[in-house]
């Protein structure tokens, strides 16, 4: 198969599957290079994004699916009468950034973090699919540990979790602050 | 009564607060003025309940250890440790770096909520041929869910087989009909077999009219019944073939 039917074959298979699909999958349906295949798709995000098509396709680590383009939600959300989206909560935010950077994490290590219960949070960020279970931590109590899921890649707009800004240059940007607060004291 | 407003802002916890607290005064972290926080951090306490709030535990929690530091700050310092290491302080201050930190990179992910909200994506096509790989070996409630549409897609399928819809019937099937089957099935063996009786029956009113047959078999001792456990076939055992 050449590169341009590639190309089609993978746009109908994002399609039909509707949920992250897997770079593995493709290739193993296609029978084709991996190396290649990542080529079709990268060529295929270009042209959808610079065509600005209805519909692009977004990269989620080794994984591919198809969305629908932010720019035209107006017009999509009219279709939906009802469909109100509902941004996550300050507390909703933090839990999940917590758990983006300590996973896997249990609810106990997350509310000593935040210092507060974060039990209604934890549930409603695993309704809205953007954290999951991730077995149990081998403690006393045994209590279940959280992980991202595949959409929240998609939520915070990266394709891998290293893309998330660096703890340790936050806290650093922090501890710089303080230190000038300091000598402007000093000063 | 009140001679200055609070802020009656929500806080999404006693760390909240405090680096709200904190950040007014701009204050180090690390040099925190105990006694002034704690004031301040009482006094919305005390604002909140004059207003009938409903104060969480975390907040009262949170006021203890506040004090419990600002006592520990009044004792002289043991003289065999240095005093920088025993500041009472120290665990609070990186706690509350901890959270100023998570709090801050919470907002550089809000950031990209806004294309997400306006972004659609769709179910996988439902057919019965779907395969769903589970992602670990537990099976999530998102698993079931995937596995419950198949499931309907499939029986979507085989009930267009077998129903007509513009011509629904009553069904006629009694229970004294299917009593009479089962005692004919029994005229031949003294025993049979229950599963082999119900790959017999049309439709699933047959299979329901006929357990009930059977039940009613079992109350008049017609008839006796066996399983090996549960989900094993029933045997059904006559009790009146012997004349």
């Amino acid at each position: 198969m050449d590169k341009e039917q590639l190309k089609k074959v993978i746009e109908a298979m994002l399609f039909a599957y509707g949920e992250p699909l897997g770079i593995d999958v493709i290739c193993e349906i296609t029978k084709a290079d991996q190396e290649l295949v990542e080529e079709a798709i990268d060529e295929l995000i270009q042209e959808a994004d610079y065509n600005m098509r209805g519909i692009c396709i977004v990269n989620l680590g080794s994984k591919y699916q198809m969305t629908t383009r932010a720019q035209y939600y107006d017009f999509v959300q009219s279709l939906f009468k009802e469909y109100i989206s509902t941004k996550l909560s300050q507390a909703s935010l933090e839990t999940l950034t917590i758990i983006a950077y300590k996973q896997p994490v249990t609810r106990p290590e997350i509310e000593a973090i935040r210092g507060v219960n974060s039990d209604s949070s934890v549930r409603n960020l695993a309704d809205r699919g953007l954290i999951k279970e991730a077995g149990r931590k081998d403690v006393i109590g045994k209590p279940v540990m959280f992980e991202t899921t595949d959409r929240f890649l998609l939520f915070s707009g990266i394709s891998e979790l290293s893309q998330l800004p660096d703890f340790e240059e936050f806290n650093q940007l922090i501890e710089e602050e303080t230190k000038n607060k300091e000598n402007e004291e000093e000063l | 009564m009140n001679s200055y407003n609070i802020n009656t802002k929500n806080f999404e916890g006693p760390l909240d607060l405090l680096l709200h607290l904190i950040q007014k005064d701009e204050i180090d972290i690390y040099d925190i003025p105990i006694e002034s926080i704690t004031q301040q951090y009482m006094d919305y306490i005390y604002n909140w309940q004059d207003m009938n709030l409903e104060i969480a535990t975390e907040f009262i929690l949170m006021a203890a250890q506040l004090l419990e530091i600002k006592s520990k700050m009044l004792l002289p310092a043991p003289e065999n440790e240095s005093e920088e290491e025993n500041d009472p302080r120290e665990e609070l201050a990186q706690k509350l770096l901890e959270y100023k930190i998570f709090k801050e990179i919470s907002t550089y992910i809000a950031k990209g909520q806004e294309s997400y909200l306006h972004t659609f994506t769709k179910d996988p096509m439902y057919l019965q041929a779907l395969i769903i790989e589970p992602e670990s070996m537990d099976i999530s409630t998102d698993d079931l869910s995937k596995i419950m549409k198949r499931f309907i897609a499939e029986r979507m399928l085989a009930s267009d087989k077998l129903t007509n819809y513009e011509n629904m019937q009553k069904d006629k099937v009694t229970i004294v009909e299917k009593i009479k089957e089962v005692r004919n099935a029994l005229i031949d063996n003294s025993m049979i077999s229950f599963n082999e009786l119900l790959k017999t029956q049309d439709n699933i009113y047959h299979s329901i009219t006929l357990f009930l047959a059977v039940l009613e078999l079992m109350k008049q001792n017609i008839v006796t019944l066996e399983q090996a456990g549960n989900f094993e076939d029933i045997i059904i055992v006559s009790l009146i073939g012997e004349y």
